[in-house]
This record gives structure tokens, C-alpha cells and sequence, in this order.
């Protein structure tokens, strides 16, 4: 059994299904204008109802809208919901 | 993204963080490995979140070395917590499984008996014998009443009966029974001969109707003539009948009946060990009990196997409320010890056995009203460890055999 499940074991790594994990670069996935995943790095600079502001790599990420709420909050991943107005980054 | 959904099961608790950027210290417990949901900032200075039961030790643990406080917890929210909440109630879990015992024992009372297809005084009786066997209204039904046995002892009991079924339903347990009817009247047979059924030489005969045709020491092949079913018409109604008609016209046709009882031969072969095997139960018993949930069978008591030779008996009994069966079984297995006795026997015994064998064999097969009038041992011989043997027997049976007259 071990040496079979050495064989797998590379098979069960997440990378191999989710390359986003080997980049430092954001992953952003926005659905409607009600929902944003960001994944990978980021740093939360700022929350209120009506402003999100992160800070992922170089880059910062500027979300304004009404009744905005962080859904979920993980190391390395977060999701926002609300309703979205605008987006902005600055490098 | 790994949104995970099983705060409901393991329990969540919000919590207020109070202090400069609330929202720095929430994402200093996601670093740590602390999933918070449901980020809300109610004022400048205070934010609200949720996290999972087990996280709020290492909350507290971080919010120790800042500036932030913990300025609220809300009663905690989910399965576990409401189930210990439960818990700490003894006066209702208490409450909740009195009322479990008093439904079950409700729904295992036999509330009512209705026994129908027999008439009232039969049924007085079937009450009557159901009450010896533990079954009437009011009676406790769980684990106690074998409804197999009791439609077994009831039909012994009973010989008028012809078939008894019980059911049940609910509360209620359905008595299904027929009596037996007349036997078939004899005028309902078709017109028959008596015929032999197998060479013999005849001992006596008895002829409830027809014209018997073979005479006491008569020698008989099968398939002949015995008693006619063919009877000549009175004499009143044979003058009224045209005299040229044919003798066959003149016979009335009936069903004939009667016993005509033969000596017949039989040369058989037959093999009996010397030694004689016997298996007797020692009397010593042993229960194992099991709980079978979904055929998934559970040993409660009794874990070994007891005997080397046993003979085993299985009872099952479903939890059942009303007409509800749960998925739920008791088990009961009982192994009775069996010891088998080896014998030595002499030639002399096993030739006894062989003889005694070959009678009941052929009584079952001529009759009970048959007997074997002598047997000759015309030849034996041992051989590994049995005596075979070549008997001539002779029985005297009814070897009267119905043949439809066309």
C-alpha cells in the first residue's frame, strides 16, 4: 500500500488543480455586481458599509458600495458581498 | 474558496471588537488560521463577526496582546451548543423519554381482536384458546407473543378449524379463520370399477356398492376386475323396458366401493449400519442478544460461541409504535447443545433395524389398515461395517383401485 500511496500522494496536492496557489498575484472573481473573491495575498487596509480598501501585492484595491459586508475571512482568501458601485486599482 | 457551511453543526458565536480599525484585529485572527464570517462594522470604532465556537479560546488568547476589546458575546448558536443547552435541562430529557416508554407501551398493547369468517360459538372458542396463548385485549405484546406458535397450537387445538391467520395492525390484531366443511358427499363420485392395483391373492373382501367379481383366494394380476360398478336395474324398471334392448343397456352404471384386501409379496433390498448414530440435545442453553440497526448487527450480550455442536434459534423482535416499524431489531440467538452418541451395535440389532425399518416403510406406503404378515431373509452379508440383506415380505393390503368407468 505505501508505495501506491506515495505514487498518489502528488496527485492529491491542491496545486496541481489550482495553480493560482504558485503566484503572488491576486485572483479576483466577481460575480454580478453582489459578490468578489479575492484570493491569494491580501491586506485589509480599511472596512466600512460603503468603502473597502485592500491591499494585495503591489497593488491596492478600492471598492465602494452600499451595505458592504465581509462574508468570509480566511488567510488568504475573502469574499465580499453587497452591492457593488465601483472598483479601482491603484499601483 | 473554501466558504465552509458546517457552522451550523459544530456552533458559532458572534462576536463585537471594539478599538482603532476593528477590522485589522479580525484579519489578524484570519492569519491565524481563525475563520470569521459575517464582517459587519455597526460604528466607527466597533465591528461584529462571527467565528466558529471552538476559535473563540484562541480569539481571546490573541485580543490579550492588543489594544482591542471583546466588548460582547452572543449566546452561542448551532447543533452542539443548543444540544448541551438541552442537556443541562434534565427535567425535560426526563419528560421526553417518559413519554417515548408511555407511547411504546401504548402501541404494544393488543387494544382489540377482531376474529371473522367463523360462526360465534367457534369464535367463543378461538378467544378462549387465544387467551391460554397470551393473546387478548389488553394483553402486552412486545417480545412475549410468537404469532407463528400461537396459529400452530390454536389449529392443533382446534381440529374443526380448516386455516387461522392472525394479523396485526396497529393496535389491533385481525383473526382470519374458515372452518372445515362436510366432507364430500359419495353420490358426488363419478361411476367407477374396483380394480387391483397389484398382483396378490385375495383375503377378504368387502363391497359397500357394486358387484364384487373376484372370490376369497383367488389369484389376482394388477389391473383386474374386482368389484363391478356396473349393476343390473331392478326388475320393475326392467319390464318396462322393451325386451330386445341389449344386455348393456339393461346395466345401471354407480360408483363402485369397497376394501379388497390381498396378500401381496414384495422382494426387497435393503442396508443397515452397524453402528448407530444418535443425536441428543444435553439440555444446556446459551443466548447471545444483538441490536440490529439497518441490518447492521450489533452483539449487546454473550460474545462467545459456546458449544462445538449446537442447534440455533433465532428471534427477532422489531421496535415498532403504532404503525411504525423502526429500522431497529432485537436479536435474540439461543444455541442448544447437541451431543452425538456413536454406538457399536451387534449384526443382530442392526438386522432388527433394517426389519423394523422396511415395516413402517411399507405400512406408510399400503395404508395404515395393512400389515406385514411374514418376511424372509433370503439373503445377507456384512460388508464395511453393514448388513445387507435381500428380504421377501409378504403384507396384507386393500389393493382395490378406482378405475372410471367411460
Amino acid at each position: 500500500m505505501k508505495p501506491f500511496r506515495q505514487l498518489m500522494k502528488p496527485l492529491s496536492q491542491p496545486s496541481i488543480f489550482f495553480p493560482s496557489t504558485h503566484t503572488d498575484k491576486p485572483i479576483m472573481t466577481i460575480k454580478g455586481n453582489e459578490q468578489i473573491i479575492i484570493e491569494n495575498v491580501y491586506t485589509l487596509e480599511h472596512f466600512s458599509k460603503e468603502k473597502i480598501i485592500i491591499k494585495s501585492g503591489n497593488n491596492t484595491i478600492n471598492m465602494t458600495g452600499k451595505n458592504l459586508i465581509l462574508q468570509v475571512m480566511l488567510k488568504d482568501e475573502l469574499l465580499i458581498k453587497g452591492e457593488l458601485y465601483d472598483i479601482t486599482f491603484l499601483s | 474558496m473554501k466558504y465552509q457551511q458546517a457552522n451550523v453543526i459544530v456552533g458559532y458565536v458572534t462576536i463585537h471588537i471594539k478599538g482603532k480599525h476593528p477590522e485589522h484585529f479580525l484579519k489578524q485572527c484570519a492569519t491565524n488560521n481563525i475563520t470569521v464570517m459575517n464582517v459587519r462594522k455597526i460604528a466607527q470604532d466597533i465591528c461584529m463577526g462571527t467565528i466558529y465556537l471552538h476559535d473563540l479560546k484562541n480569539v481571546k488568547r490573541l485580543i490579550q496582546d492588543t489594544t482591542y476589546e471583546l466588548i460582547k458575546i452572543d449566546s452561542p448558536k448551532g447543533l452542539f451548543p443548543t444540544a448541551k443547552k438541552l442537556w443541562s435541562n434534565k427535567v425535560m430529557i426526563v419528560t421526553i423519554c417518559l413519554c417515548i416508554i408511555f407511547l411504546f407501551g401504548l402501541a404494544n398493547i393488543a387494544w382489540k381482536m377482531e376474529i371473522s369468517g367463523v360462526s360465534e360459538e367457534t369464535e367463543l372458542n378461538i378467544r378462549e384458546k387465544l387467551e391460554k396463548e397470551g393473546l387478548y385485549e389488553g394483553a402486552w405484546t412486545f417480545n412475549t407473543l410468537d404469532i407463528d406458535l400461537i396459529q400452530q397450537h390454536v389449529l392443533h387445538e382446534m381440529p374443526e378449524l380448516m386455516y387461522i391467520g392472525i394479523r396485526k395492525k396497529g393496535t389491533t390484531y385481525h383473526i382470519d379463520a374458515i372452518e372445515k366443511q362436510q366432507e364430500k358427499r359419495i353420490e358426488d363420485l363419478p361411476n367407477r370399477h374396483l380394480v387391483a392395483s397389484k398382483n396378490g391373492e385375495i383375503e377378504s373382501i368387502f363391497v359397500k356398492k357394486g358387484v364384487g367379481k373376484v372370490a376369497v383366494n383367488d389369484i389376482v394380476e394388477k389391473g383386474d376386475l374386482l368389484v363391478s360398478g356396473e349393476i343390473e336395474k331392478e326388475a320393475e324398471e326392467e319390464e318396462d323396458k322393451d325386451k330386445n334392448e341389449d344386455d348393456k343397456e339393461q346395466l345401471q352404471k354407480v360408483a363402485a366401493e369397497g376394501e379388497v384386501y390381498a396378500n401381496t409379496w414384495y422382494e426387497m433390498d435393503v442396508t443397515s449400519p452397524l453402528t448407530q448414530s444418535e443425536s441428543q440435545f444435553s439440555g444446556a442453553a446459551y443466548e447471545r442478544h444483538f441490536i440490529d440497526i439497518m441490518d447492521f448487527v450489533l452483539p449487546v450480550w454473550g460474545f462467545k460461541q459456546p458449544y462445538a455442536n449446537y442447534v440455533k434459534e433465532e428471534k427477532s423482535h422489531a421496535l415498532k409504535i403504532f404503525n411504525y416499524t423502526f429500522p431497529i431489531k432485537l436479536k435474540t440467538k439461543i444455541y442448544y447443545e447437541m451431543t452425538n452418541n456413536i454406538q457399536p451395535g451387534t449384526k443382530e440389532e442392526a438386522k432388527e433395524r433394517a426389519i423394523n425399518h422396511i415395516e413402517s416403510n411399507l405400512k406408510r406406503k399400503a395404508g395404515k389398515n395393512s400389515e406385514v404378515l411374514y418376511y424372509k431373509v433370503l439373503h445377507e452379508r456384512l460388508d464395511n461395517g453393514k448388513v445387507k440383506m435381500n428380504l421377501y415380505v409378504s403384507v396384507l393390503e386393500d389393493i382395490a383401485q378406482p378405475k372410471e368407468i367411460h
